[in-house]
């Protein structure tokens, strides 16, 4: 029991982590907290619904449309919405409200375009379990682990070692010092939401099979991701990925020992305590 | 000045009327449908007042105060129907309960800022969410308490709206005295910069502590009169989705204002109702309007027209200097 429940808790920490890194991508480019992060994942799960199921689609090439949805949408959100609240120098609790709202417009917006019944959403792994040295698996779990180590393989790897995506953390670093190095930091920011959506997009496509795919599917994911964030100390990259991971083996290993339907009570109380006694995050790297 | 006369006219009138308005209400033997409006008009009202406390005055961003309006009502439904106590004694306790919470958990609460302060109290209002939905047999869970009784005495649909109203009209009232004391400049001191205002010699822990035990006992208080209103409760009322609502409620009017809380609650509860042709997407136009509000008008449709009319008073008195205001609708230190 303990062995499964910890592959279920990585599993669902990997779902965490994907949106954790998400905001905090958006949170070291522009300083903004985006509280509808989990709505860009109800983005990305419900089109690739409709792509996978409606277009019959396959995997991947709904999974690459779905991404690229989400992320057309966050980056309307910041160009239409958010940049200007930079623009005239809005106080920080504006911008927060305005994701707010715009959490708000997306998840009706959600309902609109695919009504509130929550749709099944097809997966390429197969429903029986998998044996590994003796113990089982669900296939969508390995899958979701095995995706999400890829996605962060592949971000780390444009972040650190290509021109753009140290252009990006430039950006993070000092602004106006990277405006100065000829670095379009409005564009850059314009980037950061899009990887954002396209990783949230991700987390959506890989919870979707699991969940069923609704417009609410986000709401409160999305402020678990939050919490994985701050528990890794709020703007560090692996902090937020090992805040998801912490907060989805804790809450896996409280559903099965001490209550189910508690888990999420459990989980926000942690989260406050840990708020109280350590605000700077658990994990405290290098930003 | 002709100009002078008018306003003062508006400014004695208008509330004259109001509370003419108020009081006749029932008399006008309408339906009970726009009685029903009325009564939850109340009880929005107070929820708006009560996060304007917090989230308007003292720019602390709070998005419990759905949590402390289901607290409040259950601790009061609860009471009543299963132990049967008396509807002021149940009110009062679902005014309490709210405000206990948010006494013990204020000041570690409050110590944060910015997005912390916007997790912890988003996690304060999950929490009692999830409690409300999960601890069945205590609350019946997602089912709710039913068999909620009014006394004899407040069974009459006019009764209960005097009373609602009653309790409305006098916490605006303090809301607005509390604006002009001290106590408000204080914390309209602390949104603007919190460390200029301890520098000042104001105990902001102190005061940011008592905007939120008043802001849940407003919603305590609402809660309590809703249990009572709709003699029936389910935690689906106040989930996370409803706290955002009412901020956008309160945005939308004007934040930190008691005109803007007027409109704000008045949108909250005709919106729905004029939008019946979007059945449920009401959620949408509300985000939508927030979202425009937010990006053309930062001060809300009350703070935007007050502006206004002060532009306009400056140029009449030809004193054309227009004093710099900041485009906050409650600042915290960037």
């Amino acid at each position: 029991m303990f062995d499964q429940l910890v592959i279920a808790g990585i599993a669902t920490g990997c779902i965490y982590a994907l949106l954790a890194l998400g905001m905090t991508i958006i949170f070291n480019s522009s300083s903004l907290v985006n509280l509808a992060q989990g709505e860009l994942l109800m983005a990305g799960g419900l089109s690739y619904v409709s792509f996978a199921a409606g277009q019959k689609l396959s995997f991947a090439l709904a999974l690459i449309l779905a991404m690229a949805c989400a992320a057309w949408v966050a980056m309307l959100a910041e160009g239409l919405a958010l940049r200007p609240l930079r623009v005239a120098n809005a106080p920080i609790v504006n911008a927060i409200v305005m994701t707010i709202g715009l959490s708000m417009v997306f998840k009706s917006g959600g309902e609109v375009v695919w009504g509130k019944t929550p749709l099944p959403a097809p997966s390429p792994a197969s429903t029986t379990a998998l044996w590994i040295g003796g113990i089982s698996i669900a296939p969508q779990n390995l899958l979701i682990v095995v995706s999400a180590v890829l996605a962060m393989g592949i971000f780390w790897f444009f972040f650190d070692h290509t021109l753009i995506g140290r252009a990006l953390q430039a950006v993070s670093t000092n602004r106006e010092a990277a405006w100065i190095m000829g670095i379009n930091a409005d564009r850059m920011v314009l980037l950061a939401f899009a990887l954002s959506g396209a990783l949230s997009a991700l987390a959506g496509v890989l919870v979707a099979p699991i969940t069923a795919a609704a417009p609410t599917m986000g709401t409160m994911l999305g402020l678990k991701g939050f919490s994985a964030a701050i528990i890794g100390g709020f703007g560090s990259l692996w902090g937020a990925v090992a805040g998801g991971i912490l907060l989805g083996l804790s809450e896996s290993l409280t559903a099965g020992y001490v209550s189910s339907g508690f888990s999420t009570f459990i989980s926000f109380g942690l989260v406050l305590l840990v708020l109280f006694l350590k605000p700077a995050g658990l994990l405290p790297t290098r930003r | 000045m002709a100009g002078r006369r008018v306003r003062r006219t508006v400014r004695v009138g208008g509330p004259v009327l109001a509370l003419l308005f108020l009081a006749a209400f029932p008399l006008l033997g309408l339906k009970p449908y726009f009685s029903q409006l009325m009564d939850m008009l109340g009880i929005v009202l107070l929820l708006i007042l009560g996060l304007n406390l917090i989230f308007g005055y003292a720019g602390q961003i709070s998005i419990a105060q759905a949590g402390f309006f289901g607290l409040g009502a259950y601790t009061a439904a609860l009471l009543q129907a299963k132990l049967g106590w008396p509807f002021p004694l149940a009110v009062l306790a679902g005014v309490a309960s709210p405000s206990l919470l948010a006494a013990v958990l204020g000041t570690p609460i409050l110590r944060l800022k910015g997005y912390y302060l916007a997790l912890a109290t988003i996690g304060l209002g999950t929490m009692v969410y999830e409690a409300l939905e999960q601890w069945q047999d205590l609350t019946g869970g997602p089912i709710g308490v039913m068999g909620i009784q009014r006394p004899p005495a407040l069974d009459g649909e006019a009764l209960y709206y005097y009373l609602i109203w009653g309790l409305a009209v006098l916490a605006f009232l303090m809301v607005r005295n509390l604006d002009r004391c001290a106590v408000g400049r204080a914390w309209v001191a602390i949104r603007e910069n919190e460390r200029a205002a301890a520098a000042m010699g104001i105990d902001a822990a102190r005061y940011k502590l008592l905007a939120f035990v008043l802001s849940a006992a407003l919603a305590g208080l609402a809660g309590g009169l809703y249990a009572f209103l709709n003699r029936y409760i389910s935690p689906d009322s106040f989930g996370l989705n409803y706290s955002m609502i009412l901020i956008a409620s309160m945005i939308i009017g004007g934040a930190g204002t008691l005109g803007g809380a007027l409109i704000g609650s008045g949108l909250l509860v005709l919106l729905p109702e004029l939008t019946q042709a979007f059945a449920d997407y009401h959620l949408l136009v509300f985000g939508a309007i927030l979202v425009l509000v937010l990006r053309f008008l930062p001060r809300g449709a009350w703070g935007s027209l007050r502006r206004h009319v002060a532009d306009h008073r400056a140029g009449e008195a030809t004193a054309a200097s227009p004093t710099p205001e900041p485009q906050a609708l409650a600042g915290t230190p960037r």
